[in-house]
């Protein structure tokens, strides 16, 4: 580093650090009150409520999925009509893709990157702000929708013509598409914050090499979102428009294309697959260093490996659509991708195995479900190459198979890191462990009922049974695996009960954690627990790969940094050499004022046209409120700097 | 009190005004994804093509090249007033600043004039068939985002005008980065718009 820590001006004494921490509490404090409870910017805050609302966006549709396993336990069901069956997993899937899986990485991200590259904050806050409230109005429009009964109802996917003006009659499918917009926005927000996070303002002395494997993990995801969500936003701007003014985008008869629908809907999700996958890499990662007391193996190629997977990840989309009769010459190509893309992973699992192979295990719950996730997803990436092969792909295409094979991916690869990630960073949100016992019960239910339900999917599939029908004829043959799936999916349920049980009694009860209960590697089990606003006292400097376990009383912080303002360490992307200071903005309610402006455009725009004018008028407005000039406050105080003594803790 | 190393920073500048400052990264960000987004509308734009035997479809003018390439003249023109905008920005110059921004300002509205003119040529809507659709959704996109940076940019040189602080002078860098991208997209957009439909048959 060109600026090397010098010795004296001499670290602050206790009672220093205690004026230090009043100052910074009193200069990073949010506003209280419910128009507070808008204004705030604190990542902290915004990254739990993302968690919270996720996970209550998972449970719902997660009953969803519950019903339509008991409405598939016996044949002939008449619990549910094919109507209400449309809505139920189109629901569902649109819920769990948009309203959990993405936006929760989202939260994790906010949460915890500025924490583990050692700063105070992301560097647009009123940013933050305004994508979580659009979030909420996104789900809450899917959900109020739904209880209407104007519930989504063409899949998730939501496939034109099917969803196009001619079949797709109603507001349903116009609730869908905006519900994209408001969803989308927010994944690029938190992209765009993240991103900048890792690249601009990490500790100083954290160069590339030393990014922990999760910032990297959110670093590779943001790239991700940036250059796949246009994708869906551009989609399903069209179909709403060809819904509501009569354009053709996908209209065959007037020269548009159906098929278009589905390029561009699979060139932004397949990578979402992507999205959702890579941070839970990144939990895994986080998680095995602490319980395998050694640094994950092959740091490089974990790096190099989520890179490529996110550059190949582009490539794939196709291997969705091979049942729609493509050139078989483009067929291939997509098939050699779709299998290319196991060589990276595999990279990362044998580097995973071996951490472990050479760790000391501490096998406590988070790496239980680390394990499972093994287990689990490496059977998903399984069926993955056998489906990436054309010929067994049409035949597999719609059925059961197909859902067996995506949930073991996505539950396999995201949702069981996501379970341990929960009892991982729980006490640093909480100061509170979750209980172990409740822990492994929670584990070995959700592992059991997880395999119970959708392993049999995989046979039910190959007997022919289709996706997306309501219910099936008793001579079929289908009814044991189909009963014995309903019972697994009601373990299943009850695993993520006794989890909820779990939080609920450990908020209170839980044993106290103190800052660093795994004895862990990275920065953000530096701050206390849960972390004070600012989240650090000093910016740490960091010199090595895993800061606290090389940490010595000697270490180095960083001095000279504003307390009295908002002022984060801006550094260089490359080895995080220090560059100038930047003081961030203070708490305002602009941000919601954008919100509402965004809320009314894209809700009435379902009805009429206007409402764009409408929003554009409401926007301007809130963004001239953002975005007018505060002034600099580094000009009013400049006399105290000169006052400040030898080092500048001031 | 221990002897413990710091890491002083105090010494360390509160703004720049350039490709170092967080907020230019944000607007870099943006610019990205809607660069993406238009890259997609283009190939839609092709896509749709791809398809059709007759393009533009039967019944459908070619628009008229003369009168679009002496908009794109001026948008080209727009480029340089925002380069030496840039270069007042730099210079930390508050009335030049406000002077160029006002001549960009200008631009932007003979621009946005004769762009209405030019669109009102087209024979067919948005809805007359799938080639309609994409050329009016290619040039609402556009559109919109021009009359977007032509409010900011009057905003700003608005808030210019009252009182200025050195930090506003990354805000004035930054416009200039998002005129750059109108610019620079329109060029390609005039190709596929205008000039693609006269030079290469499907």
């Amino acid at each position: 580093m060109s600026a090397a820590p010098a010795l004296p001006p001499s670290a602050p004494s206790a009672s220093e650090l205690e004026h230090l921490r009043r100052e910074l509490l009193d200069t990073w404090h949010q506003p209280t009150g419910p128009i507070g409870w808008l204004m705030n910017t604190d990542h902290k805050v915004i990254g739990l409520r993302y968690i919270v609302t996720t996970f209550v966006n998972f449970a719902l549709a997660g009953i969803l999925a519950a019903i339509m396993r008991l409405q598939l336990s016996r044949p002939d069901n008449t619990l549910v009509g094919p109507d209400f069956y449309n809505q139920l997993f189109t629901m569902h899937g649109t819920a769990m893709m948009f309203l959990f899986a993405v936006p929760i990485m989202g939260g994790f991200g906010t949460y915890l990157v500025p924490l583990m590259v050692g700063t105070r904050e992301v560097p647009f806050p009123r940013l933050n702000a305004y994508g979580y409230q659009v979030f909420v109005v996104g789900s809450l429009l899917l959900w109020i929708a739904f209880l209407l009964n104007v519930g989504p109802d063409v899949g998730w996917f939501a496939y034109t013509p099917l969803s196009g003006p001619e079949y797709g009659t109603g507001k349903r499918v116009d609730v869908w598409a905006q519900m994209i917009t408001f969803t989308e926005i927010s994944a690029l927000v938190v992209a765009v914050n993240l991103a900048t996070t890792i690249l601009k303002m990490r500790a100083p002395g954290m160069s590339l090499n030393r990014i922990p494997l999760f910032c990297w993990a959110m670093l590779v995801q943001s790239f991700m979102v940036i250059f796949a969500m246009p994708s869906v936003m551009l989609d399903s701007g069209m179909l709403a428009m060809d819904r509501l003014v009569g354009t053709h985008f996908f209209n065959p008869a007037e020269g548009g294309d159906p098929l278009l629908w589905q390029h561009l809907f699979w060139f932004f999700a397949h990578p979402e697959v992507y999205i959702i996958f890579i941070p839970a890499l990144g939990f895994i990662s986080s998680i095995m260093a602490p319980f395998a007391r050694r640094p994950v193996f092959g740091y490089t190629a974990m790096v190099l490996s989520m890179v490529s997977t996110a550059f190949i990840g582009f490539g794939v989309w196709v291997h969705h659509m091979f049942a729609t009769g493509l050139p078989q010459m483009g067929e291939s190509f997509f098939t050699a991708a779709s299998m290319l893309i196991s060589i990276p992973t595999g990279v990362q699992i044998f580097c995973w195995l071996a951490t472990l192979w050479s760790g000391r295990l501490h096998l406590k719950t988070p790496l239980l479900f680390v394990l499972g996730f093994f287990a689990v997803f490496v059977i998903g990436g399984l069926t993955g190459v056998m489906l990436a092969a054309v010929p067994f792909n049409l035949q597999a295409h719609d059925t059961f198979f197909v859902v067996a094979h995506l949930h073991y991916v996505l539950i396999g690869g995201s949702v069981f890191p996501l379970f341990g990630a929960f009892y991982y960073w729980f006490p640093k949100w909480t100061g509170r462990l979750l209980g172990e016992r409740l822990g492994q019960l929670n584990f070995w239910l959700m592992f059991v009922g997880f395999n119970l339900t959708f392993f049999p999917l995989h046979i039910l599939g190959m007997r022919g049974m289709p996706r997306r029908v309501y219910t099936y004829p008793a001579e079929m043959g289908w009814d044991r695996l189909n009963m014995l799936a309903s019972v697994g999916a009601m373990i299943l349920a009850v695993g993520i009960l006794v989890f909820v049980v779990n939080v609920a009694s450990s908020l209170k009860r839980g044993a106290l954690s103190g800052p660093d209960p795994w004895r862990a590697d990275t920065l953000e089990w530096a701050a206390a627990s849960p972390p004070l606003p600012f989240n650090f006292e000093h910016i740490p400097v960091v010199r090595s790969r895993e800061p606290l376990w090389t940490r010595t009383e000697g270490d180095p912080i960083v001095v000279g940094m504003r307390s009295d303002q908002r002022e984060i360490l801006v550094t260089q992307p490359v080895d995080a050499e220090p560059d100038h200071r930047e003081v961030l903005p203070e708490p305002g309610i602009a941000p919601f004022l954008v919100t509402l402006a965004t809320a009314e455009t894209f809700v009435l725009g379902i009805f009429t046209p206007r409402a764009y004018v409408v929003g554009a008028v409401m926007a301007f407005v809130g963004l001239f409120v953002w975005l007018w000039p505060k002034g600099d406050p580094h000009d009013d105080v400049k006399a105290a700097i000169e006052d400040a003594p030898p080092g500048g803790v001031a | 009190v221990s002897a413990r190393a710091v890491l002083d920073v105090s010494h360390l500048p509160t703004l720049r005004n350039d490709s170092r400052a967080n907020l230019w990264w944000g607007n870099a960000w943006m610019l990205v994804i809607e660069s993406v987004m238009f890259a997609l509308v283009v190939t839609t734009y092709f896509y749709l093509r791809m398809n059709q035997a007759e393009w533009p479809p039967p019944g459908a003018n070619i628009p008229d090249l003369a009168l679009p390439s002496v908009n794109l003249a001026v948008m080209v023109a727009m480029a340089g007033v925002a380069f030496w905008l840039d270069r007042a920005a730099v210079a930390m110059d508050r009335w030049a600043t406000i002077a160029r921004s006002l001549v960009l300002i200008a631009l932007a509205v003979a621009h946005l004039v004769i762009r209405v003119i030019v669109w009102r040529q087209l024979d067919f809507d948005w809805a007359a068939h799938a080639y309609g659709s994409i050329v009016w959704g290619i040039l609402a996109l556009h559109t919109t985002h021009l009359l977007t940076g032509t409010l900011e940019t009057s905003a700003m040189t608005f808030a210019m005008s009252r009182q200025i602080h050195e930090k506003d002078f990354l805000d004035v860098r930054c416009t200039v980065a998002y005129w750059y991208f109108i610019v620079g997209w329109w060029v390609v957009l005039w190709l596929v718009l205008y000039v693609s439909p006269h030079v290469v048959h499907p």
